[in-house]
């Protein structure tokens, strides 16, 4: 499948702090990959390198095999951040502002404020907006032009609720017609529902890619108590099917593999000779294996 | 570029403050020349309607403009300001405008300006050479013209002077004190440390100089030659107009200024993380 981005190494620097630390991924057409990771994590900052806004202290980027800059970004529609037009201009004009920098035609303007629910306010000023009209204007600025890429830095932002499903329900088509789209977010919830691939990022390093299914996918967790908790802890590091994931109160807290039950994991205990007090099964989220992932040591 | 020339003028033509300024610019200046040749000259007891004529209304309006050009400079800084203020550079190299056209864009709406304040003075000069002057000429209109386009120069050069600020310090109040701080007093108490032959070439001074200050007294005293048959008086025969390089001199070292200017500011531009 065709690269369409490929980032090599990056790094940003400023002044003690390293926001961005080495990061190399790539994206592919027709991917919809988020970036995820919790505030100061080098998210706003990778997305500002490769749309050119900011320059890497080291490393290197490409679009579109070997475009970058604003040859690359006049094919690209981003949101980067808060929504950013001239106070002063009406919507008519902000837009026109963004299709001309791009090379579209002005004609697409009426279109895109259709698509976000804005047309009827089009002669109004940018000013007299709400935030989260003004964050429905980003996203109608974004799609000037039928780029072949979104780059979305959390774009919910300031929405209603029924402003983020209609926001998501935006990306999601734009993903069915065959755009690429790299969505920056740090809420777990707004990435799993739009993109199939996600990039975790810590300290501006990444700590793991791939397949959301794969990566958080909703195991089953044990509470476990024993009379002596050293000994069921030595006893259940021989367990292949048992991951100890730590302790809460006293008491062990174990992910089991798939297809094996509480019971079977009873079962076996008692069979090595050990008798738990109790043993609560309990259901993970989603949202704890990403808070559990993001608080990670830095040198996994 | 003819597209991102149009993005320019829309943003800047629509901007409320530039309206005002360029109002405030033309009023004061026209408020001005039409007040300066009524009063009477107190020495002569003479009106001072001989400076608006020709040929002598070139170097008056020219030296009179040169006044407001400092308006059209902190023009060029809340210009440049208001990008950085509402983030806008950032926005527009988002959606595909290069660094640099970034800065051509401003440099091309500098250049109208400069176009601008160039028309006014003659326009203004040709109004009021006609209605001041007792006989009109062909060479008594054009001998002394060229030296209108010096003030072109001149105001393109404050003007890139003010946009090299507004790119250094981003804000536009501290940009716009800085600009006024650095023509008086910081660049005239840094020139006393420098010797004559040196100080002569600071920007401030070199800029200042292309429209230098008009011998007053040896052009109203000319028309009394013919009265009393004696050599006219002057303010520099009088030491009072200090002695300084040609205006052609310092045109080319002004414009050796603004390639300097430029070349600052496209290096902040091109390293800069908006």
């Amino acid at each position: 499948m065709e690269t369409i981005l490929n980032v090599n190494s990056i790094s940003k620097v400023f002044g003690s702090i390293t926001a961005v630390d080495r990061l190399s991924f790539s994206v592919h057409r027709g991917d919809v990959v988020g970036v995820l990771g919790p505030n100061g994590s080098g998210k706003t900052t990778t997305l500002s390198i490769i749309l050119s806004v900011i320059n890497a202290s080291s490393g290197d980027f490409s679009w579109f095999n070997g475009l970058k800059g604003e040859v690359a970004n006049r094919r690209i529609g981003s949101l980067l951040e808060v929504p950013y037009f001239y106070p002063y201009l009406n919507l008519e004009r902000n837009l026109m502002i963004t299709a001309l920098a791009r090379g579209a035609g002005e004609n697409d303007i009426p279109r895109v404020l259709d698509e976000v629910g804005l047309l009827k306010r089009s002669k109004s000023a940018f000013y007299t907006l709400s935030l989260g009209m003004k964050q429905r204007l980003a996203i109608a600025s974004t799609l000037i032009g039928d780029p072949e890429v979104l780059v979305l830095d959390e774009p919910t932002n300031g929405l209603d609720p029924e402003g983020i499903a209609e926001v998501r329900d935006i990306i999601k088509n734009q993903a069915l017609k065959g755009k690429t789209i790299i969505m920056a977010s740090h809420i777990l919830d707004e990435v799993e529902k739009v993109c199939p691939n996600v990039i975790i990022l810590k300290k501006g390093k990444c700590i793991a890619s791939g397949k959301v299914a794969e990566l958080l996918s909703e195991k089953q967790v044990v509470l476990i108590e024993s009379d002596d908790i050293e000994i069921l802890t030595i006893q259940l590091g021989q367990n292949s099917n048992c991951k100890l994931l730590g302790r809460e109160n006293g008491k062990l807290l174990v992910e089991l593999k798939d297809n094996y039950s509480p019971s079977a994991l009873n079962n076996w205990l008692f069979s090595c000779g050990i008798s738990v007090n109790r043993l609560e099964p309990r259901h993970r989220t989603l949202e704890s294996q990403f808070l559990e992932l993001v608080g990670k040591p830095e040198n996994i | 570029m003819k597209k991102i020339l149009k993005l320019e003028f829309i943003k800047t033509l629509n901007y409320p403050g530039f309206k005002t300024i360029i109002i405030l610019h033309a009023a004061l200046f026209v408020l001005v020349v039409t007040i300066a040749p009524q009063f009477k000259h107190p020495m002569l007891k003479m009106g001072l309607e001989k400076l608006v004529s020709f040929p002598y209304v070139w170097a008056t309006f020219s030296w009179v403009g040169s006044w407001f050009n400092i308006l059209l400079g902190i023009l060029a800084i809340i210009l440049v300001g208001n990008e950085h203020q509402f983030r806008m550079f950032r926005k527009q190299i988002l959606d595909g405008v290069s660094r640099s056209q970034l800065l051509y864009a401003k440099m091309v709406v500098m250049l109208t300006l400069a176009l601008y304040a160039l028309a006014l003075i003659l326009l203004s000069g040709i109004v009021f050479g006609i209605i001041y002057s007792e006989s009109i000429s062909f060479s008594g209109i054009f001998d002394k013209m060229p030296l209108v386009f010096v003030l072109f120069i001149q105001s393109f050069a404050y003007m890139m002077l003010g946009m090299l600020f507004a790119f250094i310090f981003k804000s536009n109040a501290i940009s716009i004190v800085t600009y006024i701080l650095f023509f008086f007093p910081v660049e005239p108490i840094l020139r006393a440390f420098f010797p004559d032959s040196i100080d002569k070439f600071f920007p401030v001074k070199i800029i200042s100089n292309l429209t230098p200050l008009p011998d007053f007294l040896e052009i109203v005293s000319k028309s009394m030659i013919q009265v009393n048959g004696k050599a006219p008086a002057s303010l520099h025969s009088m030491g009072l107009l200090p002695d300084s390089l040609s205006v052609l001199v310092s045109t080319l070292v002004c414009i050796g200024y603004i390639v300097v200017f430029y070349y600052a500011t496209k290096l902040i531009v091109d390293r800069r993380n908006f």
